[in-house]
């Protein structure tokens, strides 16, 4: 190298040209010539789609209802509106006559990223308005019939298009509605089962870049959808264990709850993944579409919770409640993708979620029936382990408050408010599959400190006959 | 009631309101390093040659200038030059898309695919004269050895200047032009009394900072060779040596007079250890075997004890790519030549060096108080692979990502690489906190 006769001092190497990569690979393996090519390059590009969370506790919400949102997400052992076909299947019984509850919530999710490089990435993310239509109805004495129709899982989040992360994420959206007819029974006096068929329908987009640039684009792109759907259940048992006094200004009331919903295993047996800025002469490892299947688990989730009611002094009620959740995040271990062309290689990326709790807490105070205020406070803890955060999911051990109102205009009619604040930092997290878990699946080795905010406004309309 | 919804409506939109989650802005600090003059000496690996040629996107994002662009962002007055060629510069290595295949295309070679969009820029044939007298932050010179920047005697002191100089000189045979990459530097004119050498130009750099990655080219000039030691001869100074391994005892003196000339102007710095030679495409692309009706047979190659068969210690040279294709050394009556390989007997003396080199460079570091970047360690670690924000890297030929066309420089994210790792070494040992580049930044090969 350090030689330079005239004319040759331009070139390091020697001339190799017309020479072909396919053929030299052939020589060395003899491998079929584009699956070996396919396997180098593509072997770089983990596709993937995980889903991002809004709330604290992974990709759950567990707010599903305005008035629910009020008290913590503690209702389990509330049953005291349509929502409960939701919350506590069991609980369907505490109602009387035709109910029905409709809300909506607006999610804003406020997100900023701090990377070794990079001082601050704000999250472009966009508003999530999940919705919850209930319906809890009377027919014979001791049973109910329920609808539940709502959206458990999902998020929306999306980076600038060159940013950092670029080759983990750009944008990612998930979307799951949940359909879940329901009955229930009342064994006794003090306690009533129920159980309901959950069908699941849900749909999920996910961008992000490709490290391969061209003299047009400094990345290439893959563009991944799909959906899927699964079934599943949700049962519950509901009790009014104690009763003390009748009085309208002293009586005091305890109630319990246990729900278990069961996990979901959404299959996504067509999604496509279409490639673009992609140069030409890659086209066959990118082509412009293709199909794969995965599978995505929603966790089960078990729930204990209580309701003491009370009143103290003429025209006041109050209520506190407690919820415990224990959520079945293990099941999103990894995921996998398979491709319907042979000559892309299966594809996964390692999670490691562990299971999670949370606690919840609620208080109400309503006057002259007709007017309540409410409060909440609960404290999640991230299924996600330190080593495993992703910037695809932002999450972290929360807390978050809330403030409700409800207004009882007639005896039919009822509007729910509801306000929820959460505000979380998790400082220096890695991604990079510290113990590589039960899969040799390697980490992305993202570092960075995540900061979220959000806020949540939730309008609600009970309508009762 | 109405008065309680009004306040939890106001303490609702007062919380809500706050909605500010940028972190603070970062301070970032050099620390106890002292950019004011940051002088970066070394080979092509510094002057930013890539794929095969010095182009202007190359030297744009040579180590040193990312090194330099990090350290602005804690102190903005900090100033980098670079002596840049203009557009392809001496002309590079692409890549071409023909009949389903992609191909490189090297300079010059204008048959391939037509017009060659990276040949050389005319400019190139003068380069550098006219910017003799500058100064510039960035001393690389691709191809020197540190065997050529400093002179033990007066004869090595006229050797060394012929050789890093450019300049004709018919005593060193017919045709010998000297070092093309050097031109921004004034040698002056060859055989004179006071011959200049590289290490004069260190010395009145007035350097408050340094990153000294020199001593590649003493090992990886052999062994791109295949182990074929080059000789010229010059009149009265008799045979010398072009290429050869530089001596491990010769290496140490040299460097220890490199850095003595950066502790006596009192500057701090950074020095690296030399890569092991094995860990580039360049040795590690062609096999040294060919499947025969699905039977692995070993090449024949041509060493200095004659033609064997190769074993898996001989490395043949990614030059020798076509011909290896086209069925060199299937037989013994068409052995790989002996400077299209590097034998196992000729790596073994590359290693021997390249170990006596990183110890040499650890001990006179750590002798002057400089702390070291371990490029040899960190360059292996390449032979699996480096993952850093989701993106993978590796040694391998084109798709690796790292490693550019002539498969021994980098590419673009592979200098941003090593500018982190001499970063993170840096923020180690003066207590900075200089940012490390942004890799998702940087790309690695243009593919057509």
């Amino acid at each position: 190298m350090n030689v330079y006769k005239k004319n040759e001092y331009s070139n390091v190497a020697n001339p190799l040209t017309s020479m072909s990569i396919q053929i030299f690979l052939y020589l060395i393996t003899k491998t079929p010539l584009i699956m070996k090519k396919l396997l180098v390059i593509f072997s770089f590009l983990p596709i993937c789609v995980p889903f991002s969370s809004l709330m604290a506790d992974g990709f759950q919400i567990p707010q599903q209802s305005t008035k629910s949102t009020a008290f913590g997400g503690a209702f389990t052992g509330y049953c005291g509106d349509a929502s409960t076909a939701f919350y506590n299947p069991g609980g369907m019984n505490n109602l009387h006559g035709q109910n029905f509850t409709a809300g909506i919530i607006g999610l804003f999710p406020y997100v900023s990223v701090q990377t070794p490089a990079t001082a601050n990435i704000t999250q472009t993310s966009k508003i999530y308005t999940p919705i919850g239509l209930y319906y809890v109805g009377s027919f014979w004495n001791s049973v109910r019939i329920g609808l539940a129709i709502n959206n458990q899982f999902g998020s929306s989040v999306s980076y600038p298009s060159q940013w950092e992360g670029q080759y983990i994420v750009q944008s990612i959206e998930l979307k799951t509605y949940m359909f879940q007819p329901t009955v229930s029974y009342q064994i006794c006096k003090q306690l009533s089962v129920g159980a309901g068929f959950v069908y699941t329908f849900g749909t999920f987009s996910d961008t992000k870049a490709i490290p391969v640039a061209s003299s047009q684009y400094s990345n290439g792109e893959a563009s991944l959808s799909g959906n899927g759907n699964a079934v599943g259940y949700n049962v519950g048992l509901f009790s009014k264990i104690w009763q003390h006094g009748n009085d309208s200004a002293n009586n005091q009331l305890l109630q319990i709850g246990m729900s278990y919903r069961s996990g979901l295993p959404m299959k996504v047996s067509s999604g496509n993944v279409s490639f673009s800025q992609i140069p030409a002469s890659l086209a066959t490892e990118f082509p412009s579409s293709e199909n794969f299947s995965t599978q995505v688990n929603m966790p089960a989730v078990f729930t204990a919770g209580l309701a003491y009611k009370f009143s103290c002094c003429k025209n006041w009620d109050f209520m506190v409640t407690y919820d415990f959740n224990y959520v079945f995040w293990n099941t999103y271990d990894s995921l996998h993708f398979n491709f319907t062309n042979t000559n892309t290689p299966s594809q996964g990326f390692h999670y490691n979620w562990k299971n999670a709790t949370a606690h919840r807490f609620g208080a109400e105070a309503t006057y002259m029936k007709n007017y309540s205020i409410r409060m909440g406070y609960y404290i999640d803890n991230t299924p996600i382990q330190n080593g495993y955060v992703s910037p695809e999911i932002v999450d972290a051990n929360a807390t978050g408050f809330c403030l409700g109102v409800g207004i009882k205009f007639c005896q039919h009619y009822s509007v729910d408010l509801s306000y929820l604040r959460s505000d979380f930092t998790w400082n220096n997290t890695t991604w990079n599959n510290p113990s590589g878990g039960s899969e040799s699946l390697a980490g992305p080795d993202f570092s960075a400190s995540y900061h979220r905010i959000v806020n949540m406004f939730g309008i609600g309309v009970n309508y009762q006959f | 009631m109405k008065r309680i919804t009004i306040y939890i409506t106001v303490v609702a939109l007062a919380l809500s309101s706050c909605t500010k989650t940028q972190f603070n802005s970062q301070t970032y600090s050099t620390g106890k390093a002292n950019f004011s003059t940051f002088i970066s000496v070394g080979n092509s690996l510094t002057q930013g040659y890539m794929d095969g040629g010095l182009y202007y996107y190359g030297q744009s994002n040579s180590y040193p200038s990312i090194i330099a662009k990090q350290a602005q962002k804690a102190n903005s007055s900090i100033a980098f030059s670079q002596p840049k060629v203009t557009g392809n510069g001496s002309g590079y290595i692409h890549l071409v898309y023909a009949n389903g295949q992609i191909v490189p295309v090297q300079p010059g070679d204008d048959s391939t695919a037509g017009p060659n969009p990276a040949d050389a820029d005319p400019s190139w044939a003068t380069w550098g004269i006219n910017l003799q007298g500058n100064t510039y932050n960035n001393l690389g010179i691709a191809g020197i050895l540190l065997n050529n920047c400093v002179a033990l005697n007066p004869t090595q002191a006229l050797i060394n200047n012929v050789i890093c100089g450019y300049q004709m000189i018919s005593q060193l045979g017919p045709g010998y032009i000297g070092n093309p990459y050097g031109r921004y530097l004034k040698f002056g004119s060859a055989l004179s009394a006071n011959p200049t050498q590289y290490i004069d130009f260190v010395r009145a750099s007035k350097a408050t900072f340094f990153t000294c990655w020199l001593g590649n080219n003493d090992v990886l000039a052999y062994a791109t060779a295949g182990g074929v030691v080059q000789r010229d001869t010059i009149q009265g100074f008799g045979t010398i040596a072009l290429n050869d391994i530089t001596p491990p005892a010769e290496f140490a003196q040299k460097y220890d007079s490199i850095l003595t000339v950066f502790h006596n102007q009192g500057a701090q710095g950074i020095c690296a250890t030399i890569p092991d030679i094995t860990s580039i495409p360049f040795f590690n692309t062609v096999p040294n075997y060919a499947m025969l009706n699905g039977v692995k047979q070993y090449l024949y190659i041509t060493t200095a004890a004659g033609v064997r068969q190769a074993n898996s210690g001989d490395y043949i040279l990614l030059t020798e790519y076509n011909n290896v294709l086209a069925g060199q050394g299937i037989s013994p009556s068409n052995p790989i030549p002996n400077n299209q390989v590097l034998d196992a007997s000729e790596v073994d003396s590359v290693e021997i060096a390249t170990n006596a080199y990183n110890t040499s460079i650890r001990s006179i570091a750590a002798s002057f108080g400089y702390p070291v970047a371990d490029m040899h360690q960190f360059l292996g670690s390449l032979q699996s692979s480096i993952t850093v924000d989701g993106e993978t890297l590796t040694r391998q030929f084109i798709q690796g990502g790292a490693f550019g066309l002539d498969g021994i420089h980098p590419t673009a994210v592979g200098y941003a690489l090593i500018a982190n790792q001499f970063i993170t070494s840096i923020n180690a040992n003066y207590g900075a906190t200089i940012p490390p580049a942004d890799l998702s930044q940087y790309r690695g090969e243009l593919f057509p």
